[in-house]
């Protein structure tokens, strides 16, 4: 290859005519550059990152909110009891606010062996051919509480559906497979009263990571594939690779970004759940393995420019495709993990009808 | 990590080092990492960098010479040695154009319209065929490049006519449903416009469209990741600019004109486009206006998918043989096998 033709693709034209004007537009004094060593790392200068022209006025305004929320996520060194009371304090007011605007009954009801809860919309009729079931985020150790109300509400109230989110066993008291095992009992007992093509899955976070281990251990333990499944604010491998795990973690906030040579070492912010699991075990990371993903059913993946979560889900999105299998993926400009937890954004509303009609059109 | 974040929602990036992506190929990563180490790295000129349409008529005129006799040449000869194909130069409704067949067994049943990048002031011939030669040879698809009129000669919405012009010429030989746009950078650009100048004209859309290393509209969060991760300063609204300048092909055209800028369109409007496959990267200035047209698109209930690669740039599937560029072309390629087909009536 020459010169010439390694320099071209690059950035498609934009390398080849180094004209006297674009000099001058970068000429000295002009905004901070970068510099980029042999070894390809681009050492990036401190810079002022606007909120994106993309987003809408309500995800702007909440952009300095959503930064200090982050002082408030419990830390993986407080002690467990401590942890889940204070991450269900500070998701408190935005739960209240998810339940006066989007109005459910929801039932505690064990099914298959397994604590869960029923929501369905209230005061209206819902979906009685369909069923879906919720796997809550929380790093595999956290957020039953919180995070089962927030994913399942928005979905239930706009779409009509009956959703189960399930308590599924987390750490530090279980171990992978915990979660998955009664991710499947909860399943098998709903396969009773529903199709396999009319169940669908879905999760935020650990629970869209979940959900991916989901859809590896049914065909490997005997189960039929649910219709559809949403990975959500994750993908089906782990997290802290690729490109978003710096953008977000210098420009979000929300998670640390990879440490850097020489970092103390932080605590696992899943307290030990895949502790003794080989992280590319095809149930664990799915997306890594094409004859596992070649099985999935149609998913839809909603991930954020700024979110950690943005090179698990665009990695998971482009192995499914390149398997053959259906794949939806949304990318919310602007915004962060999970940001389909806060009712008030004009961008988690439209990911609600899109979650929505993508169930109503697969399940069937 | 604690983030300063001012009032007004600009966060304060600390100084860091960013490593190329995990998830890149080997082949990829010694391609990125020789590419960006080599200084200095500039950006592409923009029309609004001009002040008169003389100074901008230099700089394109040199910037099409250096392109014709050095990388978009060699580039587009090599990918010809790799993905064999014949191509004929000849005019189709009056527009000049370049036609691609395989060298065997050809798809009858489906047609391409490709539509070259090149910032709508250069790209015509070379990069039309770096951006045709490997689909119509993995496809078996008849593609047709089109010379469309840009600038500095000529203003919006010459592209889009001359677009038309070629679509209306085949649709006496083909049904809506059989015919594909496509087209990377400008060309991305201009496959939305066009199909929004085809519907706006009352005519059938055609079966699919691929917008690649672009989207329509203007500025968002890739305008800053991109720019730093490609070893650039970052420039806001990049793709606005170039489409607003005072010289060029879009001096005089609005950006808030629909045609312009298809995310505008009414919802009813947006609902008439066909399926739409969107191709970026989390290193690419286009990775923002890609998300907002799908958004633009699946808010509207249209079949668009798209597909970001971790780690890679601008147009990075131009490099056909690297593993990313072979799945990209290889997804554009079942994309319009499963879209097009021969009776299907589009719209």
């Amino acid at each position: 290859m020459t010169r010439r033709t390694r320099m071209s693709a690059i950035a498609g034209l934009a390398l080849a005519a180094t004209t006297a004007a674009t000099i001058s537009a970068h000429a000295e004094g002009g905004p901070p550059r970068p510099t980029i060593t042999p070894d390809g790392v681009t050492h990036v200068p401190a810079f002022d990152l606007p909120p994106s022209a993309f987003m809408s006025k309500e995800s702007t305004d909440i952009l300095k909110m959503r930064a200090m929320m982050h002082g408030a996520v419990p830390s993986p060194s407080d002690d467990i009891a401590t942890a889940r009371a204070g991450n269900d304090r500070q998701l408190a007011p935005i739960m209240a606010m998810m339940r006066a605007k989007y109005p459910v009954d929801m039932v505690e009801q064990t099914i298959g062996g397994v604590p869960t809860r029923v929501f369905t919309p209230k005061g209206k009729p819902f979906d009685r051919q369909r069923v879906l079931i919720n796997l809550h985020g929380g790093a595999f150790s956290l957020c039953w509480e919180g995070c089962s109300v927030l994913e399942s509400t928005p979905i239930a109230s706009v779409g009509g559906y009956k959703v189960v989110s399930v308590n599924y066993r987390m750490a530090p008291e279980a171990a992978h497979p915990a979660g998955v095992e009664d991710v499947a009992a909860v399943y098998r007992e709903l396969l009773k009263s529903y199709k396999p093509k009319n169940i669908g899955i879905y999760g935020c976070s650990a629970g869209g990571a979940l959900t991916g281990q989901a859809a590896a251990w049914f065909p490997a333990h005997g189960l039929p594939q649910p219709g559809a499944i949403g990975i959500f604010g994750a993908g089906a491998v782990r997290f802290g690779a690729g490109d978003s795990a710096y953008f977000a973690g210098y420009a979000d906030g929300g998670f640390p970004p990879p440490p850097r040579p020489g970092d103390k070492a932080q605590p696992a912010m899943d307290r030990g759940y895949f502790a003794n699991v080989d992280m590319t075990d095809p149930i664990v990371s799915p997306a890594l393995h094409p004859a596992v993903m070649a099985k999935f059913p149609p998913t839809l993946l909603i991930t954020g420019t700024r979110a950690p979560d943005m090179s698990p889900a665009i990695v998971t999105n482009s192995a499914l495709l390149k398997a053959g299998v259906r794949s939806t993926l949304i990318v919310a400009e602007g915004q962060g993990h999970c940001y389909i937890y806060l009712p008030m954004f004009p961008e988690s509303q439209d990911a609600y009808q899109v979650i929505t009609n993508f169930f109503r059109d697969n399940l069937k | 990590m604690p983030i300063q974040v001012d009032a007004d929602g600009t966060v304060h990036v600390p100084a860091h080092k960013l490593p190329l992506s995990a998830a890149l190929s080997e082949q990829s990563r010694a391609y990125m990492a020789a590419a960006l180490s080599r200084a200095p790295r500039t950006a592409i000129p923009g029309p609004y960098e001009f002040a008169t349409e003389a100074e901008f008529k230099v700089m394109v005129d040199g910037f099409r010479e250096a392109m014709d006799n050095g990388h978009g040449k060699a580039m587009s000869d090599r990918l010809l040695e790799q993905f064999p194909v014949t191509i004929k130069q000849s005019t189709i409704g009056g527009v000049p154009v370049e036609e691609f067949t395989p060298l065997d067994a050809i798809d009858e049943d489906r047609v391409l319209i490709n539509l070259h990048g090149g910032a709508f002031y250069a790209g015509a011939i070379y990069i039309g065929r770096v951006e045709s030669i490997p689909i119509a040879n993995l496809g078996k698809f008849r593609v047709i490049s089109v010379d469309y009129r840009q600038g500095y000669e000529h203003k919006f919405p010459a592209a889009s006519e001359d677009v038309a012009a070629v679509y209306v010429e085949l649709l006496k030989d083909y049904a809506p449903g059989q015919i594909g746009i496509y087209g990377g950078s400008a060309g991305g650009v201009l496959a939305a416009q066009a199909t929004a100048w085809i519907l706006d004209k009352g005519m059938p859309a055609p079966g699919a469209i691929g917008i690649f290393g672009a989207g329509t509209g203007g500025a968002g969060d890739s305008d800053y990741f991109a720019a730093y991760a490609t070893g650039l300063p970052a420039s806001p609204g990049l793709l606005s600019r170039v489409a607003n300048g005072s010289v060029g092909y879009f001096s005089g055209a609005s950006n808030e004109d629909y045609l312009v800028n298809p995310n505008l369109a009414p919802i009813e409007f947006r609902a008439k486009f066909p399926p739409t496959l969107l191709i970026t990267g989390t290193r690419a200035f286009d990775m923002s206006p890609a998300i907002a047209t799908h958004r633009a698109l699946v808010q509207a209930g249209v079949d668009a998918s798209l597909h970001v690669f971790d780690g890679l740039a601008h147009c990075f599937y131009y490099e056909a043989t690297s593993p990313e560029g072979a799945d990209a072309n290889q997804t554009i390629v079942s994309f319009f096998k499963r879209q097009l087909s021969p009776n299907r009536q589009s719209a």
